[in-house]
């Protein structure tokens, strides 16, 4: 002989301590919501923004290397032989290659004559071969790109960045180039991923340098940039710095874009790190507030335990119905934060202009958690409502 | 049917035979024993250890009708709460339907309060949200019935108190007397042997109260045992048997008519 309380029956009774106080519920559940909020909303900003740097890497091309001179001993860059270009196009898997090479260090770019010499706005001056356009898959926002004409005339194209700091919107207008005038031939659109250098440079014809800064003009390679053939970029790689500098490869430097979201990534990673903590403390605290408010219940509600033992409810049975309200509780702050979350991520990436990435396992791992959160909040609850006696609906307890 | 207050002697008693308590049951009632309690006492432990019942015995048969009745502290509710399996007796032993509860584990007496005994209380006790069904069928939630019948049920049972216009109220919406009658419904939906009734009455006016009574002098016309715990003497007098309290000792009020020897009249 023995009592049954069927799993519906379970569900309805704790059901009924949920909805009878609407009010309270709401306070319980929100520590909770917030806390699933703001895991969903932090992974879903962090997903999107993933997804973002994918897109630009993409856009990019993900098959895109390159390389650079490397530090000697002294820390020194070690120029790239002068025939590193030719080379590095014959090796297998590479589609094409550009070129960026330095100009000598007096040659700045200032807006007029007017402005002081050293008021040059961190603008680099490089050189390019009409090739390093293509290579990179670069836009022109403005005006042209070099082509085999333009290569040896006065003129320069513009970086986005250096465009901005120099205060030219388009092509036609003119710069001071190491003391000589030349026309702004193009501006390019900002080039994200690959342009750190090339945003910020003012770029000359490799035929114009070579003739304005005879001597001076080093001609050292900066950059040079290797286009693999789609998909072979990691084979590519390997192959890079030995072609290079057959003697010397470990004084090449050679990079993927890849290689550059990593970085990014990395420190995405330590800032979602640090958001995902505070939503568990945020998880935590709702999870002590749930706590709470089934300790005041039990209290509150001692005659209807004593009720319901008089009515042939086991203790097991009681404590059952008390963590089954805090699962419910903290379930409904779950729902709800999955929602908010959901809301807040879309907000974030339309704010941000980035794509959005719905977080569903975070979504579905969100109310699971507090499921969990609200059963262990109930749990001590829930044992001190399986031990107020039967006699206690005698003794007047409302 | 007796009741014979043996004070110290728990310890001495022994279970009579089955055959020998039905006997002694039958012979004062026409009905069947529900109930009987052997030398059933309570003591709190502490210094010094607090008596609040001293060792009773007593016998209830289907359909009596038996009031408890006696001072604020005399002891009272303890003696439903031992009777009801709502609290453990210090020695002694309570059969319910022939079957020593008192050496139960807590799982089967929930089973034998949810199968056979009814409670109502001063306070009723209603779930506010629910409305008169559902607080009447919460009287079956633990008896594992389908929630469909439990509902039937339950309108029988509030039929039967005379609450089938009320169906549908909450206890916000109902009288004093007619939330005792849900409560009153509720404890017999799961047609218990005994109904115990701790102060039915006190938390309603006399009218209302004097309802109550001839209601639950109507459930035990019917069959079921009605024990009423009431300080109120007019209350008491309404029941056909009496037990009086005082200081933790029970006698039994027994009309002169029908007295017998294990009696101590009053």
């Amino acid at each position: 002989m023995r009592t049954r309380l069927t799993p519906a029956d379970l569900l309805r009774t704790a059901g009924l301590g949920v909805s009878s106080r609407p009010q309270r519920t709401a306070l319980a559940a929100l520590g909770v919501a917030l806390g699933i909020a703001s895991l969903v909303a932090l992974t879903g900003a962090a997903a999107s923004n993933h997804a973002e740097l994918l897109a630009s890497l993409d856009a990019m091309g993900a098959d895109l290397a390159v390389v650079r001179p490397g530090l000697g001993p002294e820390g020194e860059p070690v120029p790239l032989p002068p025939d590193t270009p030719e080379i590095v196009a014959r090796q297998d898997g590479v589609a094409r290659v550009g070129v960026l090479e330095s100009a000598p260090p007096q040659a700045t770019v200032l807006r007029s004559d007017l402005v002081p010499a050293h008021a040059s706005g961190g603008i680099s001056v490089l050189v390019a071969r009409p090739d390093l356009l293509g290579t990179v898959d670069g836009e022109v926002a403005s005006g042209r790109w070099f082509d085999e004409a333009t290569r040896g005339l006065p003129v320069t194209v513009l970086g986005a960045t250096a465009a901005d700091r120099l205060g030219i919107t388009q092509a036609g207008d003119r710069v001071l180039v190491g003391g000589q005038w030349h026309a702004v031939l193009g501006i390019l659109e900002d080039s994200g991923l690959a342009g750190g250098t090339i945003d910020t440079a003012a770029i000359l014809g490799d035929r114009w340098a070579a003739a304005a800064f005879p001597g001076d003009h080093a001609g050292q390679i900066e950059a040079v940039y290797v286009r693999a053939e789609p998909g072979r970029v990691a084979q590519v790689r390997v192959l890079l710095a030995p072609a290079a500098s057959p003697a010397a490869p470990h004084l090449v430097s050679v990079s993927l874009l890849g290689d550059l979201v990593e970085a990014r990534e990395t420190t995405d990673d330590a800032l979602a790190t640090l958001g995902l903590t505070l939503a568990g403390i945020a998880l935590l605290v709702g999870g002590v507030g749930i706590a709470n408010t089934m300790v005041v219940a039990v209290m509150e509600r001692r005659g209807e335990i004593g009720l319901r033992r008089s009515l042939g409810a086991r203790p097991g049975q009681v404590a059952a119905q008390f963590v089954t309200e805090a699962v419910m509780l903290s379930a409904l702050g779950g729902l709800a934060g999955a929602g908010l979350g959901v809301l807040a991520a879309v907000v974030l990436a339309v704010v941000s202009d980035q794509p959005l990435v719905i977080p569903w396992p975070a979504l579905a791992a969100g109310p699971a958690l507090s499921v969990v959160v609200g059963a262990l909040a109930g749990l001590q609850p829930a044992t001190r409502a399986a031990r107020v006696t039967p006699t206690t609906a005698l003794r007047g307890a409302v | 049917m007796t009741l014979a207050p043996t004070l110290g002697t728990s310890s001495e008693w022994r279970p009579a035979p089955r055959s020998a308590r039905a006997g002694k049951a039958l012979d004062a009632s026409p009905g069947t024993p529900v109930l009987e309690a052997h030398g059933i006492s309570r003591t709190y432990p502490g210094t010094p250890p607090l008596t609040v019942l001293h060792p009773t015995d007593l016998a209830i048969a289907a359909g009596d009708q038996l009031a408890v009745v006696g001072p604020s502290g005399s002891g009272k509710s303890t003696l439903l709460s031992l009777l009801g399996t709502l609290d453990a007796p210090t020695s002694g032993q309570v059969f319910v339907d022939g079957r020593d509860v008192t050496t139960m584990s807590e799982r089967e007496r929930s089973a034998v309060r949810a199968g056979h005994l009814g409670f109502v209380f001063q306070q009723f006790h209603l779930l506010p949200t629910l409305d008169a069904v559902e607080n009447v069928a919460t009287g079956l939630l633990y008896s594992g019935v389908r929630h469909a019948v439990r509902r039937g049920r339950a309108v029988e049972a509030l039929e039967s108190v005379g609450l089938g216009h009320r169906l549908g109220h909450r206890p916000g919406q109902l009288s004093g007397g007619e939330q005792q009658r849900v409560a009153i419904a509720r404890a017999l939906v799961a047609r218990p042997s005994v109904l115990f009734a701790d102060e039915p009455t006190g938390a309603l006016d006399s009218a209302t109260g004097e309802a109550i009574v001839a209601l639950l002098a109507e459930v035990a016309e019917r069959g079921t045992a009605v024990v009423v715990v009431t300080h109120d003497p007019s209350v008491a007098a309404r029941f056909a048997r009496r037990v009086h309290l005082r200081d933790g000792v029970a006698t039994e009020e027994r009309p002169a008519l029908t007295s017998t020897s294990g009696a101590q009249p009053r």
